[in-house]
Formats: C-alpha cells, structure tokens, sequence
C-alpha cells in the first residue's frame, strides 16, 4: 500500500523546511559543510570521507555532530520565529 | 534516580554513536553502548530524535555538490603524504644506519682506548646504552598511543 501525497500545505511546508536546512547548511562553517554534504549528499562512508579529507573517523563525526547540531538549531529558532510571525498575523 | 551527567570524553564518544545510528554505521556492540547511554540520559534520545527528523529532510533534498576546492585539496593532499612518506622512510633509513655505524666505532674506539680509565669508558657506554633505550621506550610508546588512544579525535 502506498503512502498518501502529502497535502499542498504540508508540501509547502516541507519545501520551506528544505530551504532553511539548505540555507542552514550555507552558513555552516567550511570544514562541517563539506563533511556533512560528502555524508548527506553525496552519500560516502565515514571510512571514505576519512580519506578524502585526509582525518581520522572520529573527526568526522565530530564534524557531523556540530554541523547537524547547528542546523537542528537554526530550523528550531526559525520555526519559533514562523510561528511568533503567524501569532501576530491571526491577531 | 539521579540523571547521569555525561562528562567531556564520555559525551564525545556518545555523539559519535549518535552520528553513526542516524548513518546506519553503528556495529552490534556499538549499539548496545548508546542504548545504555540513552537509558541513562533520556535527553540524548531527544537530540537523536532531532538528528533523525533532520535526516529525513537532508535525504528530501537536492543534492548539493561538495566544493570543487574539496577534490583539489584531496589530491594535493594525497601527493603531498606520499612525498612525506617517502621523505620520512629514506630520513629514517639514513640515521638509523648513520646512527648505528656512528655508534658501533665510537663504543669500538672507546673500548679499545686504554689511555682513558675502565670505569669512565663503562661510564659512557652506559651513557649511551641508556640514552638509546630511552630513545626506543619514547618512541614506542608514542607509537602505542598513536594506535589506541580513544580521545585523539577528540576536537575542542
């Protein structure tokens, strides 16, 4: 059984959340950015990206860790935001 | 039940098991370990509930292409270790036979010197026996901590 379309406003909902992890990413710093987009995008193991980026594995989920922890965060503040932004707008 | 504080190097190592679980890395024994961990701290499983809805997104999305500055500094770096490799092999392979023929004639000289008194000629062979057991402990011991010391990645 298949999973049902998500509705417009949820899809709008989640393209929004994409663009501010997409943003969010932008802003990381380099060294976290280009481990998380080896990790996330590009799909390589740890083991490989120990490689390429010539670090050890411990490294780079250090770099995971701080980068995804970053994110988790600036989506938290900005959904805050969305919904102070939505309180005064019904008001 | 008081909740565990989770101290520096034991939270390091449970944010690389977090890391791993969300990237499906994590080996039987490694699982068991964050799920100890999470028992004992029921905010960490909150914060992985957090990196696993975030995955969810990332995997959503469009990839974004690592920067083309990432592939160049790989393959400088590449040459650059083999350079230094093989710079290090032929450094090393020069001093230890410099060092043990340097060595050699010097405790050969020493021995067959009889102008100088026994017991300062023991003297300096102890000298450098010592000096060279030393050397070797250093750097054995250097290379047994390179190998397994848990916190080397540690980053600040």
């Amino acid at each position: 059984m298949g999973r049902r379309p998500p509705s417009p406003d949820q899809a709008a909902e989640r393209a929004e959340l994409r663009e501010q992890v997409a943003g969010a990413i932008e802003r990381l710093a380099e060294r976290d950015r280009e481990t998380l987009v080896l990790r996330e995008f590009e799909a390589l193991r740890y083991r490989e990206i120990a490689e390429l980026l010539g670090i050890p594995i411990g490294r780079v989920m250090s770099r995971l860790y701080r980068a995804r922890r970053s994110l988790a965060r600036e989506i938290e503040t900005a959904r805050t935001r969305l919904r102070q932004e939505g309180g005064r707008g019904d008001e | 039940m008081s909740r565990r504080e989770v101290g520096p190097p034991d939270a390091e190592r449970v944010r690389h098991l977090m890391m791993a679980e969300v990237d499906q890395e994590l080996s039987g024994e490694e699982r068991r370990e964050l799920e100890s961990a999470l028992e004992e701290n029921p905010d960490l499983l909150e914060e992985l509930e957090t990196f696993h809805r975030l995955k969810e997104v990332t995997d959503t999305m469009s990839p974004l292409k690592p920067p083309e500055e990432t592939w160049d500094t790989y393959w400088e770096d590449v040459y650059r270790r083999l350079e230094r490799g093989v710079g290090w092999v032929l450094v090393s392979l020069g001093t230890i036979t410099a060092g043990t023929w340097a060595i050699w004639t010097a405790v050969g000289e020493l021995i067959r010197d009889t102008t100088i008194p026994a017991y300062v000629r023991w003297g300096l062979l102890a000298l450098i026996a010592g000096f060279v057991i030393l050397f070797v402990s250093v750097v054995r011991e250097r290379l047994f901590m390179q190998k397994n010391d848990p916190y080397k990645d540690v980053v600040r």
